[in-house]
C-alpha cells in the first residue's frame, strides 16, 4: 500500500486526484474504519490544509479550510459565545488511540462531515447536514467545484454540500467547507433519569422528545438503563425545567448531575470511547425508539461484548463492540433490516464498512459516476 | 417535436385521468409568477402513485417532457408548463399516510398541503415547522422541489431540514428511495441532494418529514423606527446579543401603509420602518429572555414598542406583516417579487442601492424581508399596459439579483430559480459547478425531459403574457412573505 501523502495546497490536491488511478483523501484518521479499502489506493490526508479563512460571528457563518480541527474551530466560535450546535465528536486530541491508523489528533472538519457523525446536541437543532452551507471540493475529474452559498439561505442549484455528508470520501475530495453556527446556550447542565427497562425507556424519551421543554439532548445508556438529559440555559433556569419534568412524569426524579459528573460522562461518548478497552470497535446505527429497544435487548445478553448508548432520542444508536463480534453485529442488524457504519474497528471479520442491509440501488452509482466521472475515488459501497 | 399519440398513455390509465382540451391546458397555463405562461400537451390528474409512475415511465419512453405539479404557488415559474409536455398534477395524493408521535414523523403523499401536516401533528403537541405564507394552499412535494423557507428559518432551517425521507420516481422510470424514518442515515445525504432539485429529477411520491414540539409559549415585539438603518441596527444588537429569536422580520414605510389600509393593524405611525421580533420556547427560558430583549430594544433608536399582550394581539402584528405583499400589490396594477439573500450586515447597504435602482427606473420599491438572514423581499411595481415598464421592472430585478451575488449572497433564498432566474445561476456557480449540476441532473433524468427549461439558462423562454396577483391572492386566501 502506498503512503499517506500530505498535501499542502489545493492545487496539489488537484494534481494528485487526476494523476491518480485511485485515490482516497482522508483527515486525521480518527474513524479509520471509513478509509480501509481493499484495492491498492493512494492516500492522502488534507490535514495540512487548515485553518479558518473567514469567521462572521454577526452572520452566525464560518468557512474553515478541510484540514481544520474541530478543536481550533470550536475554540474560535466559543470566543464569540457561538457553537456548532451537532456536538461534533472526537474533538480532543485522542491519547488512548493505539491504532497505527491514528495520530492521536482530533477530528477535521471535513472529515466530520464526510463521515456524517453527529452527536447529542442533533436533537435540539439539527445535524452536520443541518448546518453546511457551502462545500469546496475536487471531483474525480480533478475540478475545483464550489457548492453551495456563504449565506445562511440559499435555494440556488443541487445542494451538493448535503450530498457530501457521510459520502465517506468516495464522492469528491473536500477542501473547505463553510457552516452556520448559532449563539451558544449560557450554561449546559445536564440531568438524569432512570428506567426500569427498555421499553420504559422508550416511553420516557419518547414523552420527553415531545413535551414543551425544548431539551439540548436527549440520550440513553442502555446498560444502566438511565436517561441523560442535557439543557442549554442558566442553572435556575434549567433547575425548574427539570423539576417540570419530573413533576410531569410523575413517578420519576430527573435528578441533577454535578458539573464533573456530566463531563465524566458525556466525555467517553464524545470520544467514541465509552465500550472501555475492551469494546473498542464503533458502529453507528441509525434507528427509530422501537428498534432501539430490540438493539437494546440484543445488547443485555453480550453485555461484556457490547454497549449500546442511543443518542438524539433513539435516533442513532452508538454501538461500542468487541472486535471479534462485528460480524454477529452484522448478522444481527440484517435481520432487524437495520444498517450500521463502522467507525472504528478491525473489520477483518466482515471485510466492510456498511454492516447489515445495505444499499443497492443503481442511482447510487449513477450520482457517484456524475460526481466522478473516471471512477477515482472507491466505490460508495464501503467493500 | 415529433408527434406523440397521446392515446397510448390515455390507454394506460382509468377514464378521466388525462384530458387535452383546451379548458384544462388553460387551467394549468401558469403558476405564480404570473407573467409568464405556456399552454401544455396535456394533464394528466393520477389518483394514486402508479398511476404516477406509469406516466413517467410512458413520458420516457416517449421521450415527452413532463412537470410534476403541486398547487402551482411557484413564484418562479418552477412549475409553468413546458410546451408540448404533459401537467402531472398529484392534488390527488393528499393523504397523511402517518404520524408518529414517538418518533415524532409524519409520512405523506407529495399533494398534501403544508399546513394540513401540522393540523394531523397537532392533537400530539407537535407541529411542522416549514411556514411559506402560501402554506395554507402549496403542497409539500412543491416545498420539496423548492427547498422553500418561511418567516422562521433562521432557527429552524428550510424544508431539507425537516425531510428525512423520501420515495420517488426518477425521470428515467426507476423508483428510488431515500433515507427513511429515522433521523439518521449512512452514506451519502441523498435526500438532501433531492430536495431543492426543483422537479428537475422526477417525482416525489411520499416523503417523511420530521415534526417538532408545537412552541409552548412566544413572545412577539413590534418596534417603530424612524429609519430603515435604525431598524437594521436592531437585528444587530439582537444577534450580537446572543438570542435566537423564532422570527426577526422588517417592513419600510410602503409596506407599512399598504399593510395599515388593508389589515388595520395598528402599526406605529408615521414609522420610516417596523421590526418584529418573536421569541418562543418554554415559559422559563422565554421569561429569562424577554428581560434581554427589552433592555436590547430600548437602548437602539426606537419610537415606540408594542409588546404583543396576548394571542389575539400577536395575530394582528402577524396579520399586518403577513398581508404585506398582497397588500402592496394592490397598490399597482403588476409587480415582481425577488427573493435574493446578502449577508446581514450588508442589509443597510443592499437596501440603499435598491432604492437608488428604484430611482433610476421610476418604478416604485416596496421592501419586506426576513432580517434576521438577510433574505430580501423587494416588491417592483409596475404596470404592463404602459409601453417598456414590464422590461423596466424586469431589468430592475436584474440588477437587484446581481447586486445580491455581488455582495456574497443568493439570486434566491427560498423561491428557487425556476424560469424566471435560471440565467442567473452562472453567475454564482463557476463553469466546472455548472457542469457537475448538469451530470447530477443526467443521473436522474438522461433524456432531460423532467421540467426542462427551468433552474438552468439557455432554454427558450415562453411568451410572456399578463400579470398581476396569484388568483388565491386575488380571493384572499394566501399572501407571500
Ligand atoms: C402568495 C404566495 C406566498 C408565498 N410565500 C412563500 C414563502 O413564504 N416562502 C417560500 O419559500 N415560498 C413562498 N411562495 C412560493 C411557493 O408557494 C412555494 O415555492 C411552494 O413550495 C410551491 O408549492 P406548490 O405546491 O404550489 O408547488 P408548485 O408551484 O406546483 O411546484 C413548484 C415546483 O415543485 C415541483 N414539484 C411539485 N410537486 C413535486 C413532486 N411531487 N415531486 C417533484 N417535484 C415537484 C414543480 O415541478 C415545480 O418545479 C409563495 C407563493 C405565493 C403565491
Amino acid at each position: 500500500m502506498s503512503e499517506l501523502v500530505d498535501v499542502e495546497t489545493i492545487a496539489a490536491l488537484q494534481e494528485l486526484v487526476r494523476h491518480s488511478e485511485s485515490i482516497l483523501v482522508v483527515g486525521n484518521r480518527t474513524k479509520p474504519a471509513l478509509s480501509s479499502v481493499a484495492a491498492p489506493t493512494q492516500r492522502v490526508t488534507t490535514r495540512s490544509l487548515s485553518g479558518i479563512i473567514e469567521y462572521e460571528p454577526s452572520e452566525f457563518t464560518f468557512t474553515a479550510l478541510a484540514g481544520t480541527t474541530l478543536a481550533e474551530i470550536k475554540a474560535a466560535l466559543a470566543s464569540k459565545n457561538q457553537y456548532l450546535p451537532f456536538d461534533p465528536f472526537l474533538t480532543e486530541t485522542d491519547a488512548t488511540a493505539d491504532d497505527n491508523a491514528t495520530t492521536g489528533a482530533g477530528a477535521t472538519i471535513a472529515g466530520t462531515l464526510a463521515a456524517g457523525l453527529s452527536g447529542p446536541g442533533r436533537h435540539r437543532y439539527g445535524g452536520v447536514r443541518d448546518f453546511v452551507l457551502a462545500a469546496q471540493f475536487v471531483a474525480g475529474d480533478g475540478n475545483l467545484i464550489q457548492s453551495g452559498g456563504k449565506v445562511v439561505k440559499n435555494a440556488a442549484g443541487f445542494d451538493i454540500p448535503k450530498l457530501l455528508v457521510g459520502s465517506c470520501g468516495r464522492l469528491g475530495a473536500i477542501t473547505a467547507l463553510t457552516f452556520k453556527v448559532f449563539p451558544r446556550p449560557v450554561e449546559f447542565h445536564t440531568y438524569q433519569l432512570q428506567s426500569a427497562d427498555h421499553e420504559e425507556a422508550a416511553r420516557l424519551i419518547a414523552a420527553l422528545a415531545r413535551g414543551r421543554w425544548e431539551l439540548d439532548a436527549i440520550d440513553y445508556r442502555s446498560e444502566s438503563r438511565s436517561i441523560w438529559i442535557r439543557i442549554g440555559a442558566a442553572k435556575a433556569v434549567c433547575d425548574a425545567i427539570a423539576t417540570d419534568i419530573s413533576r410531569s412524569l410523575q413517578t420519576h426524579t430527573v435528578a441533577p448531575m454535578t458539573d464533573e459528573q456530566a463531563v465524566q460522562s458525556w466525555a467517553p461518548l464524545m470520544q467514541l470511547r465509552f465500550g472501555g478497552s475492551n469494546r473498542r470497535s464503533i458502529v453507528k446505527i441509525p434507528m427509530v425508539l422501537q428498534q432501539m429497544q430490540r438493539l437494546a435487548t440484543w445488547c443485555d445478553d453480550r453485555r461484556d461484548k457490547v454497549s449500546l448508548h442511543a443518542s438524539v432520542a433513539g435516533s442513532i444508536g452508538w454501538l461500542a463492540v468487541a472486535d471479534d463480534t462485528l460480524a454477529d453485529v452484522d448478522a444481527f442488524l440484517a435481520d432487524a433490516s437495520m444498517t450500521g457504519l463502522v467507525i472504528r474497528g478491525d473489520q477483518q471479520s466482515t471485510g466492510r464498512w456498511m454492516l447489515g442491509t445495505r444499499r443497492s440501488a443503481p442511482i447510487d452509482q449513477k450520482i457517484k459516476d456524475a460526481m466522478d466521472p473516471p471512477g477515482r475515488f472507491p466505490n460508495l459501497g464501503g467493500e | 417535436m415529433p408527434s406523440v399519440d397521446l392515446q397510448t398513455l390515455s390507454d394506460l390509465l382509468p377514464p378521466g385521468r388525462l384530458s387535452d382540451d383546451a379548458a384544462s391546458q388553460a387551467a394549468f397555463e401558469s403558476d405564480g409568477l404570473t407573467a409568464f405562461r405556456c399552454r401544455p400537451l396535456a394533464v394528466v390528474i393520477p389518483q394514486n402513485e402508479t398511476e404516477v409512475v406509469q406516466t413517467v415511465r410512458w413520458c420516457d419512453q416517449h421521450a415527452v417532457p413532463f412537470v410534476a405539479r403541486g398547487s402551482g404557488t411557484s413564484l418562479s415559474g418552477g412549475s409553468m408548463p413546458v410546451a408540448g409536455g404533459i401537467v402531472i398534477s398529484l392534488n390527488r395524493l393528499r393523504q397523511i399516510i402517518k404520524v408518529d408521535p414517538d418518533n415524532r414523523i409524519a409520512v405523506v403523499q407529495p399533494g398534501v398541503i403544508n399546513l394540513h401536516v401540522s393540523a394531523a401533528a397537532a392533537r400530539h403537541g407537535l407541529y411542522y415547522a416549514p411556514d411559506p405564507s402560501s402554506q395554507k394552499i402549496c403542497t409539500i412535494g412543491g416545498n420539496i422541489a423548492f427547498n422553500s423557507g418561511g418567516a422562521h428559518c433562521l432557527k429552524y432551517g428550510m424544508t431539507s431540514n425537516h425531510v428525512i425521507g423520501i420515495r420517488a420516481v426518477t425521470a428515467s422510470g426507476e423508483i428510488v428511495t431515500f433515507g427513511g424514518e429515522s433521523l439518521e442515515s449512512v452514506g451519502p445525504d441523498f435526500t438532501g441532494l433531492f430536495c431543492g432539485s426543483e422537479g428537475l429529477f422526477g417525482v416525489a411520491l411520499e416523503i417523511t418529514l420530521r415534526l417538532l414540539p408545537q412552541p409552548e409559549c412566544f413572545h412577539t415585539v413590534l418596534v417603530g423606527y424612524r429609519s430603515l438603518r435604525a431598524a437594521g441596527d436592531a437585528v444587530s444588537a439582537v444577534i450580537d446579543s446572543g438570542l435566537l429569536p423564532g422570527a426577526m422580520e422588517i417592513m419600510e414605510a410602503l409596506a407599512i401603509e399598504a399593510a395599515e389600509a388593508a389589515t388595520q393593524c395598528g402599526y406605529p405611525k408615521g414609522a420610516a420602518a417596523v421590526l418584529i421580533v418573536e421569541l418562543e420556547g418554554p415559559r422559563e427560558k422565554i421569561e429569562a429572555e424577554k428581560q434581554q430583549l427589552e433592555s436590547i430594544i430600548a437602548a437602539t433608536d426606537a419610537f415606540e414598542t408594542v409588546v404583543a399582550a396576548d394571542d389575539q394581539q400577536r395575530a394582528g402584528i402577524w396579520a399586518g406583516r403577513k398581508s404585506a405583499f398582497s397588500a402592496v400589490g394592490k397598490l399597482s396594477p403588476d409587480f415582481l417579487v425577488q427573493d435574493g439573500v446578502v449577508p446581514r450586515k450588508r442589509l443597510g447597504d443592499a437596501l440603499e442601492a435598491i432604492e437608488g435602482f428604484s430611482k433610476d427606473s421610476g418604478l416604485r420599491v416596496a421592501n419586506v424581508f426576513h432580517a434576521g438572514d438577510g433574505n430580501l423581499h423587494p416588491l417592483i411595481l409596475f404596470d404592463d399596459s404602459v409601453d417598456g415598464e414590464l422590461e423596466r421592472a424586469e431589468a430592475l430585478a436584474g440588477k437587484i439579483l446581481d447586486l445580491c451575488v455581488q455582495m456574497g449572497g443568493s439570486i434566491t433564498g427560498e423561491h428557487g430559480v425556476g424560469m424566471e432566474k435560471r440565467e442567473f445561476l452562472p453567475k454564482m456557480y463557476d463553469e466546472p459547478t455548472m457542469e457537475l449540476m448538469h451530470r447530477l441532473r443526467a443521473a436522474f433524468d438522461p433524456q432531460t425531459i423532467a421540467n426542462p427549461g427551468k433552474m438552468f439558462p439557455g432554454a427558450e423562454a415562453p411568451a410572456l403574457s399578463s400579470h398581476g396577483l396569484h388568483p388565491l391572492e386575488k380571493a384572499g386566501v394566501i399572501s407571500r412573505e
